[in-house]
């Protein structure tokens, strides 16, 4: 959060499971999408916050499984958990406004009366949140009964359904609009209100999101019945939340189009990136064009032409070297022409390349170091590398005198490929 | 050697065992003092090269045990390999040239003959080199009938005999002193002859090096019998032959100094190692003092104080960014900060850190870009990273070198799961 010294240009806060991440889409391509825009125009000004009914565990796992950016804050279990940063630091003040009024004890005591309760895994119960599943049909007998019977104990709290089948029980203070209220308000008393706030959602736990004022709301075109029937009732002249028409995470680049919060154009719609002329000399712009062709030259989806390669040699410095991440170094031109082997070699598989937490800094007038995480997913496997790229530009109108002077890569703790000699670059 | 662009400044060409490696030394400290001279030094312009009666294999060995640096040619097995660069790719002219009137199973058919000769270990049977073990008082003998016989059945042979017990018998095309010409020749012919050449050895079958014309030469202190007989019978009068007074490396430090070879004193040798971040500095010679004094400190072999503290913890620009090699990203100062607080906890301990391959390139008016490779060894294991590293001049007190920003990765099989334990 410190990372930033101004406010941030936009804030995106978004729920995960069939909002940021498809389950429909096997190939994640609108995720990519995202990814692709977030890095290349806004990850250096702007934040990305998570909001999610899972848990730790459960938002680790789906972390493993899906091709997601690192956010800079994350919140979890309903809204019940606020974390900043790689590091997950826990917010400690949100914690003390939780602890009001709720004592989880007397909750599972007053909850394990109704047998059509069943309690969630382990790992979805945290100091804040106590789940269940139940069926539809019972679901608003039982949160009244509940309901009633905390108001009794003194308690307040909050009963959520959602999806159909998952029953959330929280303190009054939680939820997800809550903990973002309270983000906000944390935000403006440091002088860092970001300029725009985008919230995105799909399901009940959402609804909250939607009702604090001044933030802009996409409900994906995918959004489930409950939500919708909310907004009907409760947000339908509001201007600043739309019903998108495309799923998932397109359905957020489409908002961002919509209420004009800054460019929507992924660098991933782009058919042919060596056309883009650029103002300016845009460092992390380059490494997500560099890795979008690469990506596309496995998969065959780019023409196999000796012009791509060339070009690519004349934006490397004649000195310029790779660090493979198992410690061995090798002439930068090496690396492009090791590019013809590797050409279609992933055609048909299932094989993306996404870059995560781009950030440039300009150490003298031509010279930025970028650095970023540059991630694989083949197959199953996903490997990832810390990656740090020398670019110089001697000129700031773009491809004249770029040149790429050095990529050193070491692998992210517990990424490495199974196979070390397969990763290029 | 096209990594040169032009001639190198100076090429030493060191037999290993008891010479450019003292195995009576066991912390390593004439070698460490080289190592650190070559690279503040040398490394940029010159050429380093080993030549050894090692095998690759044997080579490869000694290379896990001791602080050796990556020379740019590695010859082998007395002369009979040439292979160049860190990937060793081998000279197959050279193997080639080696195949005239020479016969592997015909010098076996002899040599079978003498039950003086011991053959040699598996590994040290090359396809221009076969070794034996044969006594001294049996030597002269030995060596006569054998050089005959072979003579006789149309071989051109040559034998060499060394360490007072081993006996090699190869192409006569071959040896060191051959191998050496033949790798001047090719510099000559690409206008890249160095400007001077240094060799060094201590046992027999470094004798042919000293007598490669125009040479510089050093016979270390600890030098053999054998060696010093050659001498006297051969080259007496030579002037370009120094007799170290000095054991080991320490004997071929003295000799780059006695001959105004360049510079002289190592790194290791100067008294204030918190020279590191001085404007003066050259990036190599930055990343060297910085790495020693790190040794030092670590095992409190120089003082913490107000000075030295400073001198540390104004190193890096407070932006600066430290990759660290088990793949997480901090700033550099958090590091430099675990290091101020690890004073002297190697002390009395093996420890010793090196770089090896140090590779500056001015990417910017006053900013470089250095590459190089960091070894520790810690009782008896090693590790390194390959390590990047961006220096720039500051702009304001205190005067020198900055660190903005650093970057490393595991070595193959020379990482650690504990990365607590590396800290930069």
């Amino acid at each position: 959060m410190d990372r930033m010294k101004g406010s941030a240009r936009l804030m995106i806060v978004s729920d995960l499971d069939h909002t940021m991440v498809d389950h429909h889409d096997p190939e994640n391509l609108s995720l990519l999408r995202f990814n692709a825009l977030w890095e290349a125009k806004y990850r250096e000004d702007s934040l990305l916050v998570f909001s999610t009914g899972r848990s730790l565990t459960l938002y680790k796992e789906l972390r493993k499984e899906k091709p997601m950016l690192t956010p800079d804050i994350t919140i979890m279990s309903v809204g019940t958990e606020i974390t900043y940063g790689n590091s997950m630091t826990p917010d400690d003040g949100w914690v003390e406004i939780l602890n009001q009024k709720w004592d989880k004890k007397i909750v599972l005591v007053e909850a394990s009366k109704h047998p059509e309760l069943t309690l969630q895994p382990e790992t979805e119960q945290r100091p804040h949140k106590v789940s269940f599943y139940i069926k539809k049909d019972k679901a608003a007998e039982v949160t009244k009964a509940l309901s009633e019977c905390f108001v009794k104990h003194g308690l307040d709290v909050k009963i959520i359904y959602s999806g159909g089948i998952d029953l959330d029980i929280l303190p009054q203070g939680a939820g997800k609009g809550q903990a973002l209220a309270y983000l906000l308000k944390t935000l403006r008393a440091k002088g860092k209100l970001p300029k725009n706030t985008l919230a995105c959602g799909d399901s009940g736990n959402d609804a909250e999101l939607f009702s604090i004022p001044e933030v802009y709301g996409v409900m994906v075109s995918n959004a489930q019945e409950e939500l919708l029937q909310w907004h009907a009732a409760n947000a339908k002249d509001n201007p600043n939340i739309i019903h998108a028409t495309e799923r998932c995470a397109g359905g957020i680049i489409q908002a961002i189009g919509h209420f004009n919060l800054g460019p929507n154009i992924s660098p991933r719609d782009v058919t042919d990136l060596s056309d883009t002329n650029l103002e300016k000399f845009d460092p992390a712009y380059e490494v997500v064009k560099f890795y979008l062709f690469f990506e596309r030259w496995r998969r065959a989806e780019a023409e196999k032409s000796e012009i791509y390669l060339s070009n690519l040699k004349a934006v490397c410095g004649p000195c310029g070297f790779y660090v493979h991440p198992s410690g061995f170094e090798k002439p930068l031109h090496d690396c492009v022409d090791a590019l013809r082997q590797c050409y279609g070699d992933k055609q048909g598989k299932h094989y993306r390349i996404w870059v995560d937490q781009v950030f440039s800094t300009q150490v003298s007038s031509d010279i930025w170091i970028v650095r970023f995480k540059k991630w694989e997913i083949s197959g199953e496997e996903q490997s990832g590398c810390l990656t740090t790229a020398l670019l110089s530009s001697k000129d700031a109108s773009i491809s004249q005198g770029l040149t790429w002077l050095q990529v050193h890569q070491t692998w992210l703790t517990g990424a490495s490929a199974s196979d070390q000699a397969l990763w290029f670059f | 050697m096209d990594r040169l662009h032009g001639p190198a400044r100076l090429m030493i060409v060191s037999d290993l065992d008891q010479t450019m490696v003292d195995h009576n030394d066991c912390e390593n400290l004439s070698l460490l003092r080289f190592n650190a001279l070559w690279e503040a030094e040398y490394r940029q312009d010159s050429l380093l090269v080993f030549s050894s009666g090692r095998s690759f294999i044997s080579y490869e060995h000694l290379r896990d045990k001791k602080p050796l640096l990556s020379p740019d040619i590695t010859v082998m097995s007395v002369g009979t390999e040439i292979a160049y660069g860190e990937s060793m790719v081998p000279d197959d002219d050279w193997k080639q040239s080696l195949d005239k009137n020479w016969n592997r199973d015909i010098v076996l058919e002899e040599t079978s003959k003498f039950p003086e000769l011991t053959p040699q270990s598996e590994q040290s049977q090359r396809p221009h080199k076969v070794s034996f073990f044969l006594k001294k008082d049996e030597a002269e003998k030995v060596i006569k009938a054998v050089t005959e016989r072979l003579k006789a059945r149309g071989l051109d042979a040559k034998t060499i005999y060394s360490g007072g017990e081993a006996l090699d018998v190869l192409p006569e095309g071959a040896g060191k002193g051959r191998a050496l010409s033949y790798l001047l020749n090719k510099f000559k012919v690409e206008g890249k002859r160095p400007n001077n050449i240094l060799v060094c050895g201590d046992s027999g079958n470094d004798a042919e090096l000293f007598s490669v014309p125009e040479v510089h030469g050093v016979m270390v202190s600890n030098a053999m019998e054998e060696l010093l007989q050659w001498r006297e019978e051969n080259a007496k009068s030579n002037s370009k032959i120094l007799l170290a007074t000095e054991r080991g490396a320490a004997g071929i430090i003295q000799a780059i100094g006695n001959f105004g070879l360049g510079s002289s004193i190592s790194p290791r040798d100067r008294v204030d190692l918190s020279e590191f971040g001085s404007k003066t500095l050259h990036p190599d010679h930055e990343i060297v003092m910085f790495y020693l004094f790190y040794e030092k400190w670590r095992k409190a072999e120089v003082e913490k104080t107000e000075q030295s503290l400073h001198k540390l913890k104004s190193l890096c620009h407070s932006m600066a960014i430290f990759v660290h090699p088990s793949g997480v990203k901090r700033p550099l100062k958090h590091s430099i900060d675990d290091v101020v607080m690890l004073h002297g906890d190697k002390k009395g301990k093996p420890f010793s850190v090196w770089v090896d391959q140090v590779y500056s390139a001015e990417i910017a008016s006053n900013t470089w870009l250095v590459k190089f490779y960091k070894w520790e060894l810690c009782d008896e294991e090693k590790y390194c990273c390959l390590t990047t590293v961006l220096l720039s001049l500051k702009t304001e007190e205190p005067d020198g070198l900055m660190w903005l920003h650093m970057h490393q990765t595991w070595l193959e099989g020379r990482g650690t799961k504990e990365s607590s334990t590396w800290l930069l």
